[in-house]
């Protein structure tokens, strides 16, 4: 019962914060510029899930990813739209290379930053976002509960570094963020429930349960460096993830490390008539 | 600043709040593997009270027999768990490895079979039967011209639909059967939601065909409270008196199947007892790759009556020898004669 009690209170913050945001979004101008970071990954991963066996699966992820940052329009110098969408695939085998996993997840995130410019040079934004992870994992060797897939919810804070600097009179960057959830609601099922009860019987939502620091540690890290080109500009850098869960006793290990490759942008969208007005837009990210 | 440096100061304790305890994860040597193993049963398996099993006891007697083999010995390694793991007497716990598995089958290979393929397909079937999804079906004549509608079911992996069922029991109804007899002798199981499905032809209205409790532990008797396995009545519906054959070799779903239909009254049990089988399996892997299926969740019977054991007919029936050699499933002849009888009963 009162597991239904804090879903609810959670689903009515979520749909709080979303409404707000989203009403500030109906706000923004479309002059406004947008920064987006497009990033291809690659990375080992790491998982020991204890509700499919107690062994480490390890191999190759590659990810994709968008990251969005958009001032918003109430107060555009402090107030930045925070978006995120990525999608990998991953192949883990055991040691004994007598199994295999296919992951794949996605995550969506939603949020807003308060930016802090402490310099000309240097800026952070801090806030949180709400990030929806869902993934699907296929084992060749399980043959009573060959796909499983897991959701979570999830509220996070974040914070965001971003430091300019000079070098052969081109600006370079550098971008550092971190963030981790501070409450959610995932599924997970007990030790004993395997998925096919979960199925016939339908039973998903007495599968989720509250997570937060005492049974989730998570940390999203990474850290990329911007090089100017003419067209664009090359972003190069390093990411990961760390996360450890013990819900309903069941233990659960992920650690990610990638290498990024990708390009940033920053761009706004202009009516024509709208051009000759904007001639002398002061660039919010540069 | 000064804000910032606090929030993020926070932000970081809080990650660290939680010291969580990490699971122990096993070396790849013969000892590593049985302390995997045994410790995955220990945990995950669910019938260790009602089996009376010392699983304890069973560590320190297998432990030195681990530890006298020689680590490049994956045969007797093998066989040596696969004899720890008969303990649980348990026809859902096999132990898979690269060249053999490992099984337990006394439930069946303790009892007479009670059934005759060949006997079923060249004289009760013959090349005239029809087969609907993975039901075989025909209408038998006695020598009175009495007719009873005869389904063959062999594997609850094999499905079947509304549309299915529509046509055998359209058959059946127009051939004036005086009833039915659903044979599912020596069918080892399979999917549950085809058993619920199946039995839903067959009752008289929605009602609770068993339950089940989740292991919400790590406890030997870490268990939810009884959950419901709720049976929708279907609109295709059988409607007649029903015999349904069963051998030992019925088990899992199978199993399931006869404990939902049992109390019907218009259903009769006959033949022997069920291999049971009530436990819904699950599986685990070893550090060396080999996997282990198990009883993971107990289910019982509308009573809270456990089925692992299986389930008893309501008429105790074997296939005699001497009928059998005559070309007579006594089975099939005596379900036709008690149909008959309820009949005349009514």
């Amino acid at each position: 019962m009162y597991k239904n009690k804090i879903m609810k209170h959670l689903l009515v913050i979520c749909i709080f914060f979303f409404s707000i945001l989203n009403a500030l979004a109906r706000g923004e101008k479309k002059s406004l510029i947008t920064n987006s970071r497009m990033t291809f990954s690659v990375g080992e991963l790491s998982i020991l899930d204890e509700y499919i066996a107690p062994i480490t699966f390890k191999g190759k992820r590659y990810k994709i990813e968008n990251v969005r940052l958009k001032p918003l329009s109430f107060n555009p110098e402090k107030w930045s739209r925070y978006l995120k969408l990525n999608a990998s695939y991953a192949r883990l085998i055991p040691e004994s290379n007598t199994s295999a996993e296919m992951n794949v997840t996605f995550n969506f995130a939603e949020g807003m930053h308060y930016n802090y410019r402490l310099s000309d040079k240097f800026k952070i934004l801090a806030g949180g976002f709400i990030d929806l992870d869902t993934y699907v994992r296929y084992f060749s060797q399980n043959s009573n509960n060959p796909v499983n897939f897991d959701v979570s919810l999830n509220l996070n804070a974040s914070i965001i570094c971003f430091y300019k600097f000079k070098l052969w009179n081109h600006d370079f960057g550098l971008e550092g963020y971190a963030d981790s959830p501070l409450i959610g609601y995932m599924f997970c099922p007990y030790l004993g429930s395997p998925y096919y009860e979960i199925y016939s019987e339908g039973n998903y939502f007495d599968n989720m349960n509250v997570t937060s620091f005492y049974n989730k540690n998570v940390l999203k890290y990474g850290l990329n460096f911007d090089i100017p080109l003419d067209f664009t500009t090359l972003s190069l850098g390093v990411s990961g993830l760390y996360y450890k869960s013990e819900v309903r006793d069941v233990y659960y290990k992920y650690s990610n490390f990638n290498i990024n490759i990708g390009f940033v942008l920053d761009f706004m969208t202009l009516k024509r008539s709208q051009k000759d007005k904007y001639s002398n837009l002061k660039v919010i990210y540069k | 600043m000064k804000n910032l440096v606090i929030v993020s100061f926070i932000f970081f304790f809080c990650l660290s709040c939680k010291n969580m305890d990490e699971i122990e994860e096993y070396d790849n040597t013969n000892i590593g593997n049985f302390e995997s193993l045994w410790n995955t049963i220990d945990t995950r398996y669910c019938f260790f009270s009602e089996k009376k099993i010392n699983w304890d006891s069973i560590y320190y007697s297998y432990k030195p027999k681990v530890e006298a083999l020689g680590e490049q010995d994956s045969y007797s390694f093998f066989y040596l768990m696969d004899s720890m793991l008969d303990n649980l007497k348990d026809g859902h716990v096999n132990l898979y490895s690269n060249f053999d598995v490992g099984k337990y089958w006394d439930w069946y290979e303790k009892y007479p079979d009670n059934y005759n393929s060949e006997l079923i397909d060249n004289k009760y079937l013959g090349s005239n039967y029809k087969m609907a999804g993975g039901i075989k079906y025909s209408v038998l004549s006695d020598n009175n011209n009495s007719k009873f509608g005869y389904m063959s079911y062999s594997d609850f992996n094999a499905s079947f639909s509304d549309q299915n069922m529509y046509y055998i029991f359209s058959l059946f109804k127009n051939s004036a059967v005086s009833g039915v007899i659903l044979d599912v002798r020596n069918n080892g199981g399979g999917l549950m939601t085809l058993s619920e499905k199946l039995a839903s032809y067959f009752i008289s209205e929605d009602k609770i065909g068993g339950y089940y409790r989740i292991k919400n532990g790590q406890g030997h008797d870490d268990f939810s409270n009884y959950k419901p396995i709720w049976l929708t009545r279907s609109k295709i519906n059988c409607d007649c008196q029903v015999v349904v054959l069963t051998n030992r070799k019925c088990f899992s779903a199978t199993n399931n199947f006869v404990s939902y239909v049992k109390d019907e009254k218009n259903v009769t049990i006959l033949g022997d007892t069920t291999g049971g089988g009530g436990g819904m399996p699950f599986s685990s892997i070893l550090p060396n790759g080999w996997s282990v299926r198990f009883s993971t969740f107990p289910q019982y019977n509308s009573n809270k009556n456990s089925i692992e054991n299986g389930i008893a007919p309501e008429v105790l029936d074997s296939l005699t020898q001497t009928n059998e050699l005559k070309g007579i499933d006594n089975l099939i002849n005596d379900a036709a004669l008690y149909i008959l009888k309820l009949n005349r009963g009514n």
